[in-house]
């Protein structure tokens, strides 16, 4: 550093007209070991803001921890961003949904009450032949069911086994 | 402004926000609780932040409030917090050079706004502006400040200096 300059770079400092980088180059100025006499007293000024600097100086790791933090916090942002969207889908698909059963609700009804006949005596002849019809095809498949009665005779027969029983049981009683 | 925008622009000034909350505050774990308070803040008003001229001295305003809130809290111990970073500070104890200890002695000597200006000027190296905001005042108000502070201790120095040489 030249020697020269520091006197006028001292004065802008006692000004308060020194920009940062002056008054870097006067901390590295002032960090020697061997200066004029006339200088030891701001030296020790220097050499204070040195140490001093160290006090109050973060954790190494505090660019890292903010990093962290901001990168939490997006993620914790993102979340709550994705749970929104699906709590307005989740909304929009039961807005359909209720819609959809409110139409279904709403013409159903309608569909039920609504006469297919405008004249009685062709509506009742229509339930007569529609019932008749279902009686009929009832008649077909009762027919079927008449092999049932076989299922009886058969049982009938098996009437026989229990005389079996009683002339063995007298055997027994008369064993005795 | 994105998350990598504000890890690239506004995550770095941590460091010297670090600074300046310990030098308000006094201790290293209130000023990291602060420091984080400050980047959520910052990160809560990160749509607004490119539009703002200088991202340091808003954080600086926004730091400077939240500390004043944190010593407002604790204020029995304010008095005793500051007497113990300013008189009888721990690194003290460890520091055996007498020009250091006579330096902070001559420091404690000027008024809290004058006191507070030149360290953060010469020691955490904080731009006029950045201590405009944290002192709540003009950046021109700064530079008198400052002037004023410097020629107080380099006077007081000199007292010191030749009252040790007349000793000799």
């Amino acid at each position: 550093m030249e020697y020269n300059g520091i006197e006028e770079l001292l004065n802008k400092y006692l000004e308060g007209e020194s920009s940062l980088e002056e008054e870097v180059l006067l901390k590295e100025y002032f960090s020697q070991a061997s200066l004029p006499d006339e200088r030891k007293e701001m030296q020790q000024l220097f050499l204070y803001f040195a140490f001093a600097e160290k006090e109050s100086a973060p954790a190494p790791g505090i660019t890292g921890e903010l990093n962290r933090l901001i990168e939490n916090e997006w993620k914790t942002e993102n979340i709550r961003r994705f749970r929104k969207v699906m709590a307005w889908v989740a909304g929009a698909a039961a807005m359909v949904i209720i819609s959809f059963g409110t139409y279904q609700y709403i013409n159903k009804p309608e569909a039920l009450v609504k006469d297919t006949f405008k004249d009685p005596k062709l509506a009742y002849l229509e339930t007569k032949r529609v019932l008749l019809l279902v009686s009929r095809s009832m008649n077909q498949n009762t027919k079927k069911l008449k092999y049932l009665s076989k299922v009886d005779e058969s049982f009938a027969h098996l009437q026989k086994f229990a005389q079996i029983d009683k002339v063995v049981n007298s055997v027994k009683n008369q064993e005795k | 402004m994105t998350k990598e925008e504000f890890q690239r622009d506004v995550i770095p000034i941590g460091e010297k926000m670090y600074r300046i909350a310990f030098r308000l505050l006094g201790n290293s774990e209130s000023a990291k609780d602060v420091l984080q308070e400050l980047f959520l803040k910052l990160w809560e008003k990160r749509s607004e932040l490119h539009t703002i001229s200088s991202i340091e001295a808003f954080a600086c305003t926004i730091l400077k409030n939240k500390c004043l809130d944190k010593l407002r809290l604790r204020k029995p111990m304010v008095d005793a917090d500051i007497l113990k970073t300013q008189g009888d500070n721990p690194h003290a104890a460890f520091d055996h050079s007498e020009s250091i200890f006579q330096i902070r002695k001559i420091m404690q000597l000027l008024p809290e706004r004058q006191k507070l200006i030149m360290q953060m000027r010469d020691i955490d190296g904080c731009t006029f502006g950045e201590i405009a905001a944290v002192s709540d005042t003009s950046e021109n108000n700064v530079r008198v400040q400052l002037c004023l502070a410097r020629k107080k201790v380099k006077e007081e120095l000199l007292k010191v200096y030749n009252y040790g040489i007349q000793r000799d």
